[in-house]
């Protein structure tokens, strides 16, 4: 190590601007040329949905540090005003440049792929009046005007809503009235419309809105309507929750939801060269300053562009569907629990394979005589999650089911509950989370009586029982029946339940809050000393973010003792490389699927270990959640860490390298590079084994 | 059929899939969830614990609060819904220390069977030095060797035992009621002012011990979760189940003990707080110990009460108890301290033992009472030891307040009752000693003493004459025939005809010699 190292904030990049970068990388993915139009736009709706959440969550945060008369400054040492400053400078930027490449490049080329989206003002009378019967018919019963005035005050705005505001004036008389009109979440925001103008295409479509500001007047009988503008305001949802003093965190938290809707507004958009009185008046009800009011080219809210793609997918305008392949592991016909015994532990890579072996293992262990009961932790699980049917009929056929419900999920607090209930009503003993620690670790734990006696299948992964994410997400899944770690999972699962307090140590895992951060510590402590000249240790870890300044300091400690180190990180980097070492690398990818899993490779001294973890380095997965670390044992799922990680590493298409300017190289928008686009070389890797599979498993010919 | 099928698979431990045991005490409520490994032996599924202070209440206002049930049960259902999830087949349910000497353990055990169907059993003190020691004697199986002579020091929080073994022998346990967290909970002082208190108290203990025990063995043992966090800070991984801690390493330990708030110790050797707050009470006693003894190390196993318990549930049949040599060794030991006539003691327990065998399909009895039996013979003459006129009073009442480690109170109530009956009167319902013992146990004490007086006239001249008795049976009758018939046996003969009477009553057998 070498002796001038002193470990500080020139080292570290703010974590809210580095995660505007993350996001600016999303955007980058919506100019490569190579991508299907669709795709391309669908990094357009992304880069605004993770927008609205980081308004909602990190710039609340900040406000609210502000308001607190807060003078320090962040690990690398900016003030809270500078980091806002710097962050709307940012959001400006990068919003400027993703409305350019909608309006100019995107929608323009989608026109000329036969996709028509038209403006108000480029309506002609048949579109006209076919819009105006859509209006009378479908929307005029789901609107509800508010007039503002003196008796009647400004309305609580709905979160990320579309309100129109209106002045109109009754023809009788010369005093002119304000009032807003939201534009429903319910019906859809592209209405298509039938039209014989654009040969081939047979149809366009048009932004709701529109069609609302231009039927407004039918609203208000006997008023003349002077001006129309849409705005959007997006609002402070994040609360922290006082548990100690919470007797029952399931009806707070429904309160809360309630409560949200009247939180201060952080930001309002409006659309340019629409101001005027209305946009003043706006700014004057809500009550906020000029460094909240951001103007855009228009249309608003672009994360509802989802809605189109899903409706216009089809090949050309997207890239070919990578569909989820079967995992070679599992048979039909084998039960599912020998095929875990014989293998002793099988790997699941989503989404490149198929979640089903996940639901099968549920399924069969819900009609399986000899289970005894079924522990699993359930965090963002979707609407007609497969997975929970499953325990529902486990815990109908008597099985004990007990299930660790994370309520705390951030909006999805709502949807957590509906099926919470549910499970409850089935018989399943339903835990809701632990005050104070949000439970982020994915396990899934099977007890089976046998033959030689009891025995704990597991399921772990770095990613949420969520069948519908299963499929953008790249998560690791591990099916295991090892005792040590079924013991130590079993222990976990007792502290989940409020059972039992944690065991002094673990066997195999490492777990947040009690040990993880020591552990990386340790692991990367002990890099360090057995590194020398002529075999210098390595790391490789590839998570979500980086922020935890602890670790920052012994990745460079261990990188100043000759590491190689390499990170993969798919978002927040707040670890500033190339001071003083070349050792450590940054590399970012971002592509179709969003880069979830987290695996940690040490090489100790030519004995490696592997890790897969439900954690990144950041404070509130080490401090403030329920995480668990696992080692991977087996040589099988060991050495396609290995090619995985290298394609990653190799990734000169999708991957991104950080500077220590703070800035991150571009990605290679031509496709020049497509052969080494990790993402597709991992799906490449699955699908040739899926098909020596095939071809194995057919009959030989009589 | 079916039934029958069901007890003998609940009896037979091996056949009963998963077990559980539950331990309450004084600090903490424990479960372990364990089924029997096909290799023998057990394997432990689940270990649970969560903190409960019943101890401070009991050892502060003498009673578990109200607050405890609702906790205490809250855990039980928990563990209950833990135990589910294995389908436990049988479960027990023990309390020590704080249970054992609140004032409203009845309503307390009450309350928890009432709301969690769980039975909790509060455990004697001699019954917890039996199952440490079967524990700990189990893992140094092999390594006993150099620890034929030591002092066993079983540390808990809520209640001490020292036992010392002499020739690989169990001669004596000793309880006390003075824990590792119990000494601050009854000093009511915050820890830096207790030391010298504590030093007090070890000293008075250890004297204790060298009064009956001038010489104390040169060997130490220590049982508990605090010897065993010593292990931590020594640096032992304890995964052999055992380590040995030197004479220096321990004063090393010790002033860092006394240096380090145990909140620190929490964060750097990764023990529970409980055990680290007791760490300083541990280290006196043991350093008092070891000054007494002149140990060079003490040896700290892995054990704790919950394995012995499950070892237990375990073993094929309950009666078979591996204890069972340290009981009659103890006994043998109380019997020294009150200056027993040993040669008389063996043959009245030898004779005893012979005639009890030989009327099996007669009393119906079972190995446990054999064993009663045999303790009661080795002491029914303690009481000269106060004074010769009423000595069975004395026997009876020295025997029913020791402690034998392994024998439960109740078994001391009947061993101190057969000994009390050993001459003179037959019991009559006047006699509180005998009226209190419930239908079951009188007639026990009847069967037992009435071989007890046989035994005891066989030996009149306390020489231990007969060798065999050679007992015959005809026609309601006992036919003693010794082997020895040359031997003057007047004396024998005269008192085997005023003391059988009670043997005539109960069996309908008349006994007379050849």
């Amino acid at each position: 190590m070498s002796a001038e190292f002193k470990f500080g904030k020139q080292y570290l990049i703010n974590r809210d601007l580095s995660w505007i970068d993350f996001n600016s990388r999303v955007l980058d993915e919506a100019s490569a040329q190579g991508t299907p139009l669709l795709d391309r736009l669908k990094f357009i709706a992304i880069f605004s949905n993770n927008l609205d959440e980081f308004f909602m969550v990190r710039i609340a945060g900040l406000r609210k540090q502000l308001d607190a008369g807060d003078k320090g400054t962040d690990a690398s040492g900016l003030p809270v005003q500078e980091q806002l400053d710097r962050a709307r400078e940012k959001v400006l930027d990068l919003t400027s440049r993703q409305y350019s490449l909608l309006n100019n490049e995107l929608l323009p080329a989608l026109r000329q792929k036969g996709l028509f989206l038209l403006k108000r003002n480029e309506w002609d009378s048949a579109e006209r009046s076919e819009i105006g019967r859509i209006f009378r018919k479908m929307i005029y019963p789901a609107l509800t005007p508010v007039a503002v005035d003196p008796s009647h005050p400004f309305p609580v705005l709905n979160n990320c809503a579309i309100e129109i505001a209106v002045r109109l004036r009754q023809r009788n008389s010369r005093k002119t009235v304000r009032a807003l009109v939201e534009v429903p979440s319910v019906l859809p925001r592209f209405i298509a419309i039938p039209s014989r103008r654009f040969p081939g295409a047979g149809k366009v479509h048009v932004f709701l809105e529109d069609i609302i500001m231009e039927f407004v007047g039918e609203l208000f009988s006997g008023c003349e309507i002077l001006d129309t503008i849409p705005f959007r305001t997006t609002k402070d949802m994040d609360f922290t929750i006082d548990e100690e003093g919470v007797a029952d965190l399931l009806s707070h938290i429904q309160k809360e939801l309630v409560g949200r809707r009247s939180r201060h507004a952080l930001r309002v958009e409006f659309i340019k060269g629409q101001g005027g009185a209305l946009e003043k008046w706006i700014m004057e009800r809500l009550e906020i300053g000029e460094d909240c009011r951001y103007v855009v080219e228009g249309p608003l809210h672009l994360a509802n562009f989802f809605e189109l793609i899903g409706k216009e997918a089809k090949p050309g305008l997207v890239e070919e569907e990578w569909r989820p392949l079967p995992s070679k592991a599992f048979k039909e016909g084998e039960n599912v629990f020998d095929t875990i015994r014989r293998k002793e532990s099988i790997p699941l890579f989503l989404p490149f394979q198929s979640f089903d072996p996940v639901v099968r293992l549920i399924e069969e262990a819900a009609d399986d005589p000899s289970v005894l009961a079924i522990k699993q932790t359930l965090y963002r699980v979707s609407g007609n999650s497969p997975v929970v049917a499953a325990l529902r009929r486990a815990a109908e056929n008597g099985k004990q089911v007990t299930v660790i419900v994370e309520l705390k999920a951030r909006f999805d607090e709502g949807n957590n509950i509906q099926w919470a209930r549910k499970l409850e009503q089935s018989g399943a003993h339903v835990i809701y989370g632990i005050p104070g620690l949000k439970i982020h670790c994915k396990a899934l734990m099977v007890i089976r009586r046998e033959q030689g006696g009891i025995r704990r299948y597991l399921h772990l992964s770095t990613g949420n029982y969520n069948d519908k994410t299963a499929r953008v997400y790249t998560d690791i899944g591990y099916f295991t029946a090892n005792e040590d770690i079924g013991a130590d999972i079993s222990a976990l699962f007792n502290v989940m339940t409020g059972y039992s307090s944690p065991p002094a140590s673990w066997r195999k895992i490492a777990a947040a809050p009690s040990d993880l951060k020591e552990k990386f510590i340790s692991l990367i402590d002990r890099e360090a000393r057995m590194s020398s000249p002529h075999s210098p240790g390595r790391i490789i870890a590839k998570m979500n973010s980086l922020v935890e300044p602890d670790l920052v300091e012994h990745i460079y400690r261990a990188a100043h003792a000759g590491v190689k180190i390499d990170l993969v990180v798919r978002g927040i980097c707040c670890l500033r490389p190339g001071i003083g070492t070349d050792n450590i690398r940054v590399t970012s990818i971002v592509d179709r699927f969003l880069e979830h899993s987290r695996i940690y490779y040490f090489a100790n001294g030519g004995n490696p270990e592997y890790y897969l973890a439900s954690a990144d380095w950041m404070p509130r997965n080490l401090y403030r959640r329920i995480e668990i670390m696992f080692p991977v044992e087996d040589g099988e799922t060991r050495s396609l860490l290995d090619q995985i990680l290298k394609f990653q590493l190799n990734d000169r298409m999708k991957g991104r390298t950080l500077m220590p300017s703070g800035l991150y190289t571009e990605s290679d928008k031509t496709g020049k590079y497509d052969s080494r686009r990790s993402q597709k070389l991992t799906y490449e890797l699955f699908r040739r084994e899926s098909q020596e599979r095939k071809i194995q498993a057919q009959p030989k010919p009589l | 059929m079916k039934r029958k099928d069901r007890a003998i698979k609940k009896r037979n431990g091996r056949q009963a899939g998963t077990l559980a045991v539950i331990d309450i005490g004084a600090h903490s409520i424990r479960m372990e969830i364990a089924e029997p490994s096909p290799g023998g032996g057990m394997n432990v599924l689940e270990t649970l614990s969560q903190p409960v202070p019943i101890g401070n209440d009991v050892f502060t206002k003498g009673r578990i609060k109200a607050d405890k049930f609702i906790l205490v049960a809250k855990i039980l259902k928990d563990y209950r819904r833990v135990m589910a999830d294995y389908s436990v087949s049988s479960c027990r349910a023990i309390a020590t220390s704080a249970v054992r000497e609140a004032l409203n353990k009845d309503i307390f055990i009450d309350r928890m069977l009432k709301e969690t169907g769980i039975r909790v059993e509060a455990l004697d003190s001699s019954e917890e030095i039996r199952l440490i020691y079967l524990s700990m004697r189990n893992l140094l199986r092999g390594r006993l060797g150099n620890l034929k002579n030591s002092v066993i020091a079983m540390i808990g929080t809520g209640s001490s035992h020292v036992c010392l073994l002499d020739d690989g022998m169990l001669r004596k346990a000793e309880s006390f009621r003075m824990g590792t967290i119990r000494i601050y909970e009854e000093l009511g002082q915050p820890i830096s002012k207790s030391s010298m208190v504590i030093d007090d108290i070890v000293d008075s203990i250890v004297e204790l011990l060298l009064r009956s025990f001038p010489r104390l063995p040169g060997s130490l043992v220590a049982v508990g979760s605090a010897p065993r966090s010593l292990l931590k800070m020594a640096g032992r991984d304890g995964s052999d189940g055992v380590d040995t801690i030197s004479r220096d390493d321990f004063e090393r330990i010790s002033r860092t003990v006394e240096r380090t708030a145990p909140d620190k110790l929490v964060g750097e050797y990764g023990m529970s707080d409980l055990d680290a707050l007791g760490l300083i009470p541990c280290c006196e006693i043991l350093s008092g110990l070891m000054k007494a003894s002149g140990a060079g190390a003490v040896l700290i196993p892995e054990t704790n009460t919950r394995d012995a318990i499950i070892e237990d549930m375990l073993r094929r049949k309950p009666e078979d108890d591996p204890f069972e040599p340290e009981i009659v060794s103890c006994a043998k030991f109380l019997g020294e301290k009150f200056c027993y006539d040993v040669k008389h003691a063996a043959a009245v327990s030898k004779y005893c033992l012979e005639i009890f065998d030989a009327m099996k399909s007669v009393h119906g009895l079972g190995r446990r009472d054999r064993l009663l039996l045999d303790v009661a013979a080795t002491l029914h003459d303690a009481g000269q030891f106060l004074n010769n006129r009423q000595h069975h009073k004395h026997s009876h009442y020295l025997i029913r307040n020791s402690q034998i480690p392994g024998l439960s109170s109740n078994e001391m109530e009947i061993v101190a009752v057969v000994a009390r009956y050993h001459r003179r009167g037959l019991p009559k319902t006047s006699h509180p000693e005998y009226m209190q013992l419930d239908s079951d146990e009188r007639v026990k004490v009847l069967k037992l003493a009435a071989i007890l007086r046989v035994a005891d006239a066989l030996d009149r001249s306390h020489d231990g004459k007969f060798g065999s008795l050679n007992l015959k049976f005809a026609e309601g009758r006992m036919i003693i025939c010794p082997d020895a018939t040359t031997m003057d046996m007047a004396s024998e003969t005269m008192a085997l005809r005023a003391k059988s009477d009670l043997f005539d009553d109960t069996y309908g057998i008349k006994v007379e010699f050849q």
